[in-house]
């Protein structure tokens, strides 16, 4: 009997070792590539050329639960139906060269799928590289944009994160963003998690119930609470935890030192949306309650050749985070 | 004659209640020839010195080549038990002190090394063909728990020009175990359009005693990063950052907090092993240059006639323990 225990307990342990297939699997299809972690779906990259511009979408916590509002779009009674530009995890702006790239629904202008350039899955880690051009309205490629995602089922249990690097190239013109606060690097979250005034989410307090009026409640790294108090300003993270199928869920984007105009400034809304913007610095500072000093747009300027760098760690997480926990987090992204 | 001083006390609990703060000690001003000394509840905490020459206004100073004052400063700065926390030379002779860079002189505000303001620069001058002459003081209000002295001064260029006019607020605030200067600055452009060129030699700095230094000192500096030690405060961007150290047992700090309103909000630190402390919104080019080459992006910050500049710090000196936690709580009630 205790040697059939031991057996187990052997199969146990070995049987992560033994299983054919890698923790994290790329799986190809037409025109999206799955992101499977441990044989489920996690996030799906999606590229058609009907597509304004690539987006992940759905993207899931490790138990299954969604944190990106439903694509397409089947309005539940009470939802939103607003802002269908905002589509999962999007990277995107308006204002280049004129073009609004954010703020559309169907091209052009686009951000055009070229290639995959690198698909690998591994055990600790799988790896996607693609290729984007910014096709502005006269069919002219803009930017060049070079994407690594690191999806990672990380050691830390119960949340997946994906390391997103993304390089902004001008092509052959002079490029100019102007400061705008509809940008740059966002997630568009389910009704459910959006954030209402009172009933939200609150460490220490009983959990609230889902509610498509939504249970979340942002906090960021200087301490502030609630969008009110988020939006505008330059943090190095943001999370938002609200309630979805009795889990507590939540979403953190971290920014890295290396990425431009660090710490960004956050356009996270109450609705819905929640983005981290660091090219909207005029506007931010223009729609600030400070208004002591002049407004200094960053009007970020590519010569032809020259790059801008952005990097961006998404945690999707569940069970209720501290501000402690997500700065130690924080602390290991850019170590 | 009981009922009485049970009246007494209590209309003074209501009084005290009614402003919503503890009262505190009085902080008072003293005038005196180029100088205004702050006393705390009778303990002198600091001087703020305005004449061009120091060494006669201040007790023990001696005449040598920082003896002149090309910028107001305070000078010296002590803790609520008198430690002082800054350093003495070139005002004061102090046994076995460093005596570099002699225009680290106590808590100053300035900028430029090298012609970055205008072609003229205000920092690293010890002499007094550029200055930033104190005009006049327009407050100077005393009372329990705080105090308030705003001044106006010129920052004048080599020509003779005024290329800036600094409206200053300092409002001294007597805690426990704590004192702070909550420090708000206006700079104006006069007539000529400023630009500020990025340097990392500037602003609102104090230059700490050498025992209260990293640099074989007790000191170390922790961020609101997280971040400790100069080697990773230096160069970043944080919404403060403190240096504790010890003396004769007693754990002594000095925390310098950045308000939002701020400009170039939160700012670079200037902060070195050696004993100079310093935020400097301005220097972000400098900066991330040395922290990352392919990203520096210089600031550039450019007044036309007229337009002004925002600065705002608290500077906390403090005794005992201050843990990131209090620090952050600290930070929260001054942003507001």
């Amino acid at each position: 009997m205790k040697r059939t225990i031991w057996i187990f307990a052997v199969l146990i342990i070995a049987a992560p070792v033994l299983a054919e297939k890698p923790k994290v699997e790329l799986v190809k299809g037409d025109d999206k590539v799955d992101v499977m972690i441990g044989g489920r779906l996690f996030t799906r990259y999606l590229f058609g050329n009907e597509l304004p511009k690539p987006v992940l979408v759905p993207v899931r916590t490790p138990s299954g639960i969604e944190v990106t509002r439903r694509h397409p779009l089947v309005e539940l009674e009470g939802g939103t139906d607003d802002h269908l530009h905002h589509v999962g995890i999007f990277f995107t702006v308006d204002g280049v060269n004129g073009t609004k790239f954010w703020n559309n629904v169907k091209p052009p202008p686009q951000i055009k799928h070229i290639e995959i350039t690198d698909m690998a899955g591994g055990d600790t880690q799988g790896k996607l590289a693609v290729v984007s051009h910014w096709v502005d309205n006269k069919g002219k490629v803009v930017l060049k944009e070079d994407r690594t995602m690191l999806f990672l089922p990380t050691e830390h249990e119960h949340e997946y994160a994906i390391d997103f690097q993304m390089d902004l190239t001008a092509v052959a013109d002079e490029v100019v963003f102007e400061d705008t606060e509809e940008g740059v690097f966002a997630i568009r979250l389910p009704d459910c998690l959006r954030e209402r005034r009172s009933k939200g989410l609150r460490p220490g307090q009983p959990l609230p119930k889902e509610s498509i009026k939504g249970t979340g409640r942002y906090f960021s790294s200087n301490g502030d609470e609630t969008a009110k108090h988020v939006w505008g300003k330059r943090a190095r993270w943001v999370a938002l935890q609200g309630v979805r199928q009795d889990k507590v869920v939540g979403v953190a984007i971290l920014n890295h030192p290396e990425s431009i105009n660090y710490p960004t400034y956050w356009h996270a809304r109450n609705y819905g949306l929640f983005s981290a913007n660091p090219l909207g610095q005029g506007d931010f500072q223009r729609q600030s309650k400070y208004k002591k000093n002049p407004v200094i747009p960053l009007r970020l300027t590519l010569k032809p050749g020259q790059k801008a760098h952005f990097r961006f760690l998404v945690i999707i997480y569940e069970g209720i985070r501290t501000q402690q926990q997500i700065e130690e987090r924080f602390r290991e992204f850019v170590k | 004659m009981k009922r009485n001083l049970f009246l007494i006390s209590l209309v003074a609990v209501l009084l005290a209640s009614a402003c919503g703060c503890s009262l505190g000690p009085r902080v008072e001003f003293i005038k005196g020839a180029d100088k205004i000394d702050v006393m705390i509840g009778e303990k002198h905490f600091t001087s703020y010195l305005y004449g061009g020459k120091a060494y006669e206004v201040v007790k023990g100073a001696h005449k040598n080549d920082g003896g002149f004052l090309a910028k107001p400063v305070l000078f010296p700065v002590h803790t609520p038990s008198g430690i002082v926390v800054n350093r003495g030379y070139p005002l004061v002779e102090v046994e076995s002190e460093e005596k570099d860079h002699p225009h680290h002189v106590g808590v100053f505000f300035t900028y430029g090394n090298k012609g970055e303001i205008n072609g003229d620069d205000f920092w690293t001058n010890t002499a007094s063909q550029q200055q930033i002459r104190h005009v006049k003081v327009t407050k100077m209000k005393s009372g329990a728990g705080k105090g308030k002295l705003s001044t106006v001064m010129h920052w004048v260029g080599k020509s003779g020009e005024v290329l800036l006019e600094e409206n200053r607020n300092m409002v001294f605030l007597a805690g426990e175990d704590e004192y702070a200067v909550d420090f708000s600055v206006d700079l104006a452009a006069q007539d000529t359009k400023v630009v500020f060129n990025d340097t990392k030699e500037g602003m609102f700095a104090i230059r700490v005693a050498d025992w209260l230094r990293e640099k074989e000192g007790s000191g170390r500096y922790l961020s609101s990063n997280g971040d400790e030690t100069e080697k990773n405060v230096w160069g970043k961007r944080a919404q403060w950052v403190r240096l504790q150290g010890e003396k004769d047992g007693k754990k002594v700090g000095i925390a310098i907090l950045n308000h939002p309103t701020s400009v170039n909000y939160p700012t670079y630190w200037h902060a070195r092993g050696y004993g100079l402390f310093s935020a400097n919104p301005l220097g972000q080019g400098v900066f991330e240059k040395k922290r990352n080459p392919k990203r520096a992006r210089p600031f550039n910050l450019t007044l036309e006639p007229g337009e002004v500049a925002h600065f705002r710090f608290l500077m906390v000196i403090y005794e005992g323990d201050k843990t990131k936690q209090e620090l952050e709580k600290q930070f929260r009630e001054f942003a507001g």
